[in-house]
């Protein structure tokens, strides 16, 4: 075949008629309406990781490390200042569990098909998200248990803090009550006291004269 | 749309972002069509076309307008799109794979009848399957002049300011690309049309 020949068969070469309607709209208002979710998720843990990490150089490593100690010490102060409580509350249990909304719903899409009357969820083995998702629940979780354990702990001790008051109250009650107790002695001394000072008394429930006493002896 | 109203769109969109419907509304069948008479495939090309307007969209707020129709823009990040997926083995588009745009897709009744329509009608067209196998073992930049002169009916300029080569480049690379497909093609019989 000629080249012309060639040329004019492509000019006038039957091509197909394409209808694209349907892709059209269904992916026009999501196009529309995207947004790099993934990324928001990665920068809500950026504090967090960095504050495990100097724990982690500091205290496990022992590596005094001064970024670590000086980033410590403002987190520290941060927590006890007034005007800003809610800081460590915002950076470690909010932000983290946002991250973790995000990046789980950017790996999951729930539809619901009407003609089967089923729920279908799929999950899109991103692993990048699935991670910082887990990593997002894992700092949530190691706050959240610690904050539990640190007051349990406090419980216990004021526990135990009163506990011993209560022991060492009881044992000088007990003391003192143990002194208090009389002797034998000491109550036939009363006795003798009470016969010689007054008239009438009332001795085991019955009004006796003077001189019954002796039977008690 | 006359080149001076693309390029009052284009200072619109930059200020208002959801005027790029307007693009995606004018520009998305055409561009379509190209990918999928390059692919013949139609869920490949609506991947590859997602990809194009996603970019297209990331990146309109930086794009600079400079006397060539927005179209122009739009098949060259395909004709782009479209040679990642030659180069790599399995194409995995960046944009879509970012913002998880076919995670959120609403279900959409049309597509699966469209889909086996257009296949259809691929298989359907002898000749062009033919021509557009053969065309797929060819050099990519043999491929994007032939597809973008004989499938889209560019003119040589127009695939000039798409490709962003001189005019006498691609008269150049169409005809060697011509050469080759025509010493490909006259070795197969073609089977008669139905």
């Amino acid at each position: 075949m000629e080249e012309k020949d060639f040329i004019s068969k492509m000019e006038k070469l039957k091509k197909p008629e394409i209808s694209s309607d349907a892709a059209q709209r269904q992916i026009k208002l999501t196009l529309l309406n995207t947004k790099k979710s993934a990324v928001w998720g990665t920068w809500f843990l950026v504090v967090p990781i960095f504050f495990f990490i100097c724990v982690t150089i500091k205290y496990l490593f022992r590596w005094n490390w001064g970024v670590a100690g000086n980033f410590l010490d403002w987190m520290a102060n941060l927590d006890k200042s007034t005007v800003f409580p809610f800081i460590s509350i915002l950076l470690f249990i909010i932000l983290p569990g946002i991250g973790a909304i995000v990046n789980l719903l950017a790996v999951m899409h729930f539809a619901y098909d009407k003609l089967t009357s089923e729920l279908i969820v799929t999950i899109k083995l991103k692993w990048l998200n699935i991670i910082l998702a887990i990593i997002s629940i894992g700092i949530v979780g190691i706050i959240f248990l610690y904050v539990l354990t640190e007051n349990a702990m406090e419980k216990g001790i004021k526990k135990y803090d009163t506990e011993k008051n209560y022991d060492k109250i009881y044992r000088n009650q007990s003391m003192k009550l143990h002194k208090s107790i009389p002797t034998d002695e000491d109550i036939i001394h009363l006795l003798i006291f009470i016969k010689s000072s007054t008239p009438l008394i009332k001795v085991n429930g019955c009004m006796g004269l003077p001189g019954t006493y002796k039977s008690i002896l | 749309m006359p080149l001076s109203n693309e390029k009052e769109l284009v200072k619109r969109i930059k200020k208002d972002p959801q005027a790029f419907a307007l693009i995606y509304d004018e520009h998305y069948h055409s561009i379509f069509s190209y990918v999928f008479r390059r692919l013949g495939n139609y869920d490949l090309a609506k991947d590859v076309t997602a990809e194009t307007f996603l970019k297209a969209y990331q990146k309109i707020g930086v794009f600079q307008w400079r006397n060539i129709p927005i179209s122009a823009w739009l098949f060259r990040i395909a004709t782009n799109e479209i040679n990642l997926y030659f180069r790599h083995s399995k194409y995995s588009p960046e944009c879509l794979d970012d913002t998880n745009l076919y995670l959120h897709l609403p279900y959409e009744e049309g597509i699966e009848t469209e889909k086996a329509a257009l296949e259809k009608t691929l298989q359907e067209n002898n000749e062009f399957l033919m021509i557009q196998k053969q065309l797929l073992e060819l050099d990519t930049k043999y491929q994007e002049v032939i597809a973008l002169r004989f499938f889209e009916e560019k003119s040589i300029k127009e695939i000039s300011g798409i490709l962003n080569k001189k005019e006498g480049t691609i008269k150049s690379l169409i005809s060697r690309g011509l050469e080759k497909l025509r010493a490909v093609v006259e070795k197969i019989p073609l089977s008669p049309s139905p």
